[in-house]
């Protein structure tokens, strides 16, 4: 991994307008000015998706302002209680001298115009960072389409900070920033270098003139993009290494923090299911009753979908109620290991066969086998680790509507790109007709980086025909 | 048909007397900020308040509520919406995280505080022992409980901030 403690340097350097529209890509950590400025339409493609509001304008991909000098940052990351919706607005809103009360977070869409790709650049190529300034256009081409190709929309690994947060939210601040000083320099008539900027207001000493971020996001956003913006020195921070209040927290404490569990579908009577998996991955329901089931309140259809079963009805309580009422039989297994013990056991083995053959040294740090002949005591001692559950407190659930050739989910993902290509696979669809929301998760801790529930739900709404919340 | 009060105003249900109050809160009233996680009351998300006193709502029947008062996260803030000491005392202490279980994290700690205004640190140890966190916010909790209780001054600076999108 780089050095990251070294200020990242401004990665739209030579990416001009004209070099960035040709590529046609969207590059995580250049500014994305010219996808989003268009003459009468200046929110462009990303507009409609993220700046639909009323008086809401794109400065680029991963800001916006609103009339009332609001300034809501576009975070790609999922958030699951780590906290990198706020710390990304942080670092955005440090470099842009906004008014942190007047910041607001956006969960980026699950779309390619949103992959992460300094995270993607930084994993499986991090000797790119710090290339001549002339190499990053092809860089940041590269990783984007890389990040698309790969679905790289991921929030895992602890590196949303390091990576997209000192490479990106920070580069959009500041561009931003010189964006809208360049023009209110222009529209006041005095050289941008005077132009000093603070809580979301610019000001000019010497005539006397101010005005908020909002007077001239609409100017701002047909400003060119800035060739080399500039990012602060660590001593002018005011908001990074500050304990700036959580934006999530106020819903939080009062019930109206909404989780993929939470999910309501305006207009739609939400039908729920409860699944049972077949004990053992590989395995198969061979025989079910669900002759008691089937009359019980609520029930609306009792699936065997093979690998598990499945009871859609009107309350996800009737549905958990009616399966427990199902009996079932399963095929045999072919793996030899079904449980935490046969595991143990597997590993047992198979550190015995390897002592046998004489052994592999993982780790030994200076003269190991002097050192062994002349100590007066030898420590012997054997650690296992049991196969730990994950056990983020909200359990595993995604709501899914399958209707005219197209699909849409609500679920808490950290992968919400691979979710959607999973259920467009399970579907026989393109991915452009599966539509993803991901709410903010109560825990992901990893479990969210799998996609399993996702496409049992997928596969149960698919059989319904109506919107189905599965738990 | 069951009846009682949800968050001060009178309700009337047609639900199974079985049917756990978290489903009713839930699914039939809306009031989603009550959250289902374990299901078999060992951890607590599910907490309300039945005529006051904490209950595990996940594993307590509608029937059981029958002409009382149902309290949920949603209804313990003021009339006009001011937030109660206890909430106020989680934005500062800046308790959350994911906030999956906070909801009821909250509601046990307001019980706590009705009975008891002053906890030592054991007394509050043992009233939240119920309430899993995954997150591991428990020093907070601890902290936000004597804040909210005035016997600890809130921290610093933190005040909410914009509501996430």
């Amino acid at each position: 991994m780089n050095d990251m403690a070294k200020p990242p340097r401004s990665r739209a350097a030579k990416w001009t307008r004209r070099g960035f529209i040709g590529a046609g890509v969207l590059a995580g950590g250049a500014l994305l000015i010219g996808v989003g400025v268009r003459p009468g339409n200046p929110v462009g493609e990303l507009g409609p998706k993220v700046a639909g509001g009323e008086g809401e304008q794109l400065i680029n991909s991963w800001l916006k302002i609103d009339a009332d000098n609001v300034v809501t940052a576009i975070v790609p990351h999922c958030e699951m209680g780590q906290g990198a919706h706020s710390v990304l607005a942080q670092m955005l809103a440090d470099e842009l001298d906004a008014d942190w009360s007047l910041v607001k977070v956006m969960q980026a869409p699950t779309d390619g115009s949103y992959v992460v790709t300094d995270t993607i650049r930084m994993f499986i190529a991090g000797g790119t960072v710090g290339a001549p300034d002339w190499l990053e256009p092809t860089w940041n081409g590269l990783f984007t389409k890389i990040g698309q190709l790969a679905d790289g929309l991921i929030t895992g690994g602890s590196s949303s900070i390091r990576t997209t947060g000192q490479h990106t939210m920070r580069i959009a601040g500041a561009a931003a920033r010189q964006m809208l000083i360049g023009a209110a320099a222009k529209e006041w008539g005095v050289p941008a270098s005077e132009i000093v900027t603070a809580n979301s207001t610019l000001s000019h000493k010497a005539s006397g003139k101010s005005a908020s971020y909002a007077q001239f996001a609409a100017a701002a956003a047909e400003q060119d993009m800035p060739q080399t913006p500039v990012l602060k020195a660590p001593k002018d921070y005011r908001l990074m290494g500050t304990d700036a209040p959580r934006t999530d927290i106020p819903a939080k404490v009062n019930g109206t923090a909404e989780f993929g569990i939470d999910t309501k579908i305006p207009g739609q009577t939400m039908s729920y299911a409860a699944v049972r998996r077949v004990p053992v991955p590989g395995t198969k329901v061979a025989k079910m009753d669900a002759s008691a089931a089937k009359a019980m309140p609520g029930v609306l259809q009792i699936l065997n979908m093979g690998d598990f079963i499945a009871v859609v009805a009107d309350s996800y309580w009737q549905a958990q109620q009616a399966l427990n009422g199902i009996t079932a039989e399963y095929t045999a297994a072919e793996s030899k290991i079904r449980s935490s013990a046969d595991q143990s056991a597997a590993f047992a083995a198979a550190l015995d066969k390897a002592g046998d053959a004489g052994g592999e040294e993982v780790i030994g740090k200076g003269k190991v086998a002097e050192a062994m002949q002349v100590v007066s005591k030898q420590l012997s001692a054997e650690y296992q680790a049991p196969y730990l559950a994950h056990a983020p407190l909200e359990p595993m659930n995604a709501t899914v509507w399958v209707r005219d050739g197209k699909c849409e989910i609500w679920t808490g993902t950290q992968v919400p790109l691979f979710a959607r290509s999973a259920a467009a696979k399970a579907l026989g669809l393109s991915a452009d007709d599966v539509t993803v929301h991901h709410p903010i998760m109560g825990g992901g801790f990893g479990r969210r980086l799998e996609t399993d529930y996702v496409i049992q739900a997928v596969r149960i709404a698919q059989a319904t025909g109506y919107p189905v919340k599965m738990i | 048909m069951v009846k009682f009060t949800i968050n001060g105003q009178p309700a009337s249900v047609e639900a199974d007397p079985a049917m756990p109050i978290l489903w009713v809160v839930r699914e039939q009233l809306g009031l989603t900020g009550t959250k289902f996680g374990c299901g078999a009351a060992l951890c607590g998300a599910c907490t309300v308040h039945l005529d006051g006193q904490p209950v595990r709502s996940c594993s307590t029947p509608i029937a059981e509520a029958e002409g009382k008062a149902i309290t949920t996260i949603e209804g313990i803030a003021g009339p006009e919406g001011e937030l109660s000491k206890v909430q106020q005392a989680w934005i500062s202490e800046q308790v959350p995280q994911c906030g999956y279980c906070q909801s009821g994290q909250i509601m046990a700690a307001t019980a706590l505080l009705r009975d008891n205004p002053r906890p030592s640190d054991e007394q509050i140890d043992a009233a939240m022992a119920g309430n899993l966190c995954r997150c591991g916010t428990y020093v907070r909790i601890r902290r936000a409980i004597k804040v909210a209780a005035g016997i600890e001054p809130p921290k610093g600076a933190a005040q909410s901030g914009e509501q996430a999108a």
